[in-house]
């Protein structure tokens, strides 16, 4: 079950009834139905991990009370490295063991040994990239001193697992989760409301513009031997859009499904395209994942390499993109992405201006000419690294780049299979544009009635028609 | 909580009512849908055109009812699909038997035959029906539980895959838009695009490649002449059934010819065995303007409906 899928609309309003009108006793009787509903919904997905998920909240429950319960910091420190290695444990033999071992096999064979690659194909668990980096931040937490260890294993629970965030995040923190699920919800029609607001922009940026530009750039990239530069350089374009649309889509619809149940999950897209330099987007773009890299990794590591300056801040920042990458897959192609993010980072370091553009956050109708170049310019270099999550080789990607800037590319393109969708798209990033102050673009109160219903209905009435019956899956549920 | 729950009803209930006003305009208009939606909404029939796109873009029912002098209770409609969907096999048997009117005996019936719809797939070893590509692959033609409603509701839900496809009507009508494929409610499907000789050219350039790759991965299915059969023996119950080969451009019946030689010899045979009368223009291939390799253009449709219509007249009044 995913979010766009019919049988979400059933599932979602059953588990509404339940939780405010049967299971609303207390604090108590409501987690016990979003655990129910969670590992029901895990289960509709994929029911084969579930017991991986159980365990992961079944380990990290005790491990942060042991940590927290030791007397001594070097028993504490001991507790954290071991509970810090089995999560990675876990995550490296499901996620990464094919590619390490492929990746070794390559090598044999680069250096003249005939070795197989793995026999062995290990199913990737739903979700097990959001779970695991979330409670490694609850063990980390701990130990810092910065939480509590929860001492309600049903809360705990119901933080690993809760429906909205299992598969794709965001990736939540503990410390401003965990005081939310324990105590007991009461019901806030303007947070309700809210939430259907948010699902319902999540629901068209879906189902509407990244299901139908989905199309159109894998036959471009299917065929890119045979397009021209021009029209390759339009699915470079649209490719960005698309993951964007998907991914954020995907984050509306989990926060906006969240609201529903009285908690608030982090914000984890704020108008990234709005960004004037890479640290800006960074700051805008899977926000859940870019700040937990942020605090665990790139801010511990900075600090160890302080004295080298410069040089060690863009190690920290090489390292912590290369980890960005890896997360995503286990593939060359996504270390590749993130190395050249941490590329585009270094003119920044050098120039000493890491810093957050005011932009996104400002009431101006337009942005300047230079702000506008900056955001094209920065556009245009992330499409660059977009690419890496379309193909299935790094040689694919340069291929593909190398077949852009070809004399072809000022051939007209072929816009005949985009020409419903790019007014969509500007649509979109005008809204987008307009409300970047806001958690998301239908936060419209203050408007008149007929104009907020007419949005409401109107973006319903597209959604409903572009409703498919076997739904496309959403790109993030692959890493 | 009240008032949450009383704005998310009315909410649903104008979407509700927005959705329904949108499937009114197509309960108006059903050829706005789709290529196909409009012949599932159309009534039973007693006399039907069969077969692929060839029959579909290239036979008028209104031409051959004229002719004919049928009725509207006796009329011919145009029930043939395209290539995957309708292929002779399990699916379009049982399309044709939910298609045509309970208890009909005077129909006539026009099979248009051509060798690929008697193909399946080289990889398909033991020529099973289960492996057929439409089987496989659940497509509209014999799945459907009704063919003759309007509005089809499974069809809209299952089938419908365009669902912007009024809007998408409606914005190349305003800009006067050439490329418009149109069914009409005999079934005939029109197809008026550019028919400039270059485009055309390219056209059969890029279909010749795509059919000859095709016919290399293809072969004879004994399990499809088997449906083919059951289709004739079906039809004969009800009334009087022809065999119609469409002609196509040179290029494609050449290649026709290398792929299936004795796909003539076959059908020929079959003909007599059933006492049937087979029409075969596949020998005037390149005399008739087509829209790609193997389409007529809607005047070479004109003008084969009416040859079709006198060879009908002519059997039918000079019948032993």
């Amino acid at each position: 079950m995913t979010f766009n899928s019919f049988e979400y609309f059933i599932f979602l309003p059953v588990v509404f009834v339940l939780y405010w009108f049967v299971f609303n006793k207390s604090g108590k009787s409501q987690n016990i139905l979003l655990v129910l509903a969670s590992v029901f919904f895990y289960c509709w997905a994929d029911w084969r991990f579930l017991a991986l998920v159980i365990v992961n909240a079944l380990f990290n429950y005790y491990m942060g009370i042991s940590i927290a319960g030791a007397k001594k910091e070097k028993t504490q420190k001991h507790l954290l490295w071991a509970g810090v290695a089995f999560n990675i444990a876990i995550l490296g033999y499901f996620k990464y063991f094919n590619f390490f071992y492929d990746s070794f096999v390559d090598m044999l064979n680069f250096f003249g040994s005939h070795a197989n690659p793995s026999s062995l194909k290990l199913l990737l668990p739903l979700g097990i990239s959001f779970f695991t980096f979330q409670t490694l931040g609850y063990l980390i937490d701990i130990y810092n001193y910065n939480i509590k260890p929860s001492r309600n294993l049903l809360a705990f629970s119901a933080y690993v697992i809760y429906f909205p965030k299992i598969i794709a995040g965001p990736i939540e923190r503990a410390q401003k989760f965990l005081p939310q699920i324990e105590r007991k919800r009461t019901f806030d029609q303007n947070m309700a409301i809210d939430g259907l607001r948010q699902m319902l922009w999540g629901l068209f940026a879906k189902i509407v513009l990244a299901d139908n530009l989905f199309p159109v750039v894998h036959g471009i990239f299917s065929n890119s031997g045979s397009e021209t530069g021009s029209t390759l350089f339009m699915g470079l374009i649209l490719s960005t859009i698309q993951v964007y649309f998907d991914f954020a889509g995907y984050s509306n619809i989990a926060i906006g499904t969240s609201k529903l149940f009285g908690m608030r999950l982090m914000k984890n897209f704020d108008t990234p395209f709005f960004s004037t330099n890479i640290s800006d987007f960074w700051n805008r773009w899977h926000i859940s994942l870019s700040s937990w890299m942020l605090d665990y990794l790139f801010t511990p590591l900075s600090f160890v390499l302080r004295k080298r300056k410069k040089k060690g801040l863009i190690l920290s920042i090489m390292i912590t993109f290369v980890v960005v990458g890896f997360w995503h897959g286990a593939n060359w192609t996504f270390i590749v992405f993130g190395i050249l993010n941490g590329i585009y980072y270094i003119p920044l370091i050098l120039k000493g201006k890491v810093i957050k553009s005011s932009l996104g956050g400002s009431t101006k109708i337009f942005p300047s000419a230079t702000e506008f170049v900056q955001m094209l310019g920065l556009f245009l270099l992330l499409s660059v690294t977009i690419i890496f999550f379309w193909v299935n080789n790094i040689a694919e990607a340069f291929t593909y780049l190398s077949h852009v800037f070809s004399p072809s590319f000022f051939v007209f393109p072929d816009l005949k299979r985009v020409v419903y969708i790019i007014p969509a798209i500007i649509i979109f990033f005008v809204i987008e544009w307009m409300t970047r102050d806001k958690d998301h673009p239908l936060q419209f109160s203050g408007q008149p009635v007929y104009l907020r219903w007419g949005s409401y209905l109107i973006i319903g009435f597209v959604v409903l028609l572009a409703f498919e019956k076997d739904p496309n899956a959403f790109i993030y549920l692959q890493f | 909580m009240k008032s949450f729950l009383g704005k998310l009803t009315a909410y649903i209930l104008l979407l509700g009512t927005l959705l329904s006003m949108y499937i009114l305009i197509v309960y108006f208009r059903p050829d706005l849908v789709d290529l196909f939606y409009y012949r599932f909404t159309t009534p039973k029939a007693s006399s039907l055109i069969l077969g692929s796109s060839r029959a579909a873009q290239g036979l008028k029912p209104g031409t051959i009812n004229k002719k004919l002098g049928r009725d509207e209770n006796t009329k011919i409609i145009n029930h043939a699909f395209a290539g995957g969907p309708s292929t002779i096999g399990p699916n379009y048997y049982r399309e044709i038997t939910q298609k045509l009117k309970q208890g009909s005996k005077d129909g006539i019936f026009i099979i248009s035959v051509t060798p690929w719809t008697f193909t399946t797939g080289t990889d398909n070893i033991d020529d099973d029906s289960l492996q057929f590509f439409e089987v496989k692959r659940k497509l509209y033609v014999g799945n459907l539980s009704s063919s003759s409603t309007n509005p089809n509701l499974e069809y809209l839900w299952k089938y419908w895959h365009n669902k912007f496809s009024v809007f998408e009507y409606a914005f190349k009508y305003m800009i006067n838009y050439g490329g418009i494929l149109r069914l009409h409610a005999d079934g005939w499907l029109e197809v008026d695009i550019d028919m400039d000789s270059t485009v055309v050219n390219q056209r059969i350039k890029t279909a010749m490649a795509e059919f000859t790759e095709t016919a290399k991965h293809v072969k004879w299915s004994n399990t499809r002449y088997f449906f083919f059969e059951k289709i004739i023996g079906y039809l004969q119950k009800r009334g009087e059934v022809y065999f119609v080969r469409m002609p196509v451009s040179k290029d494609m019946a050449e290649l026709e010819h290398t792929y299936f030689p004795g796909f003539d010899e076959q059908m020929k045979i079959t003909a007599d065995r059933y006492n049937i009368h087979y029409i075969n223009f596949i020998h005037e291939s390149g005399k008739y303007k087509t829209t790609d390799v193997h389409h007529l253009w809607r005047e070479s449709s004109e003008i084969i409906s009416n040859k079709l219509s006198d060879s009908l007249l002519y059997y039918r009044n000079n019948q032993p």
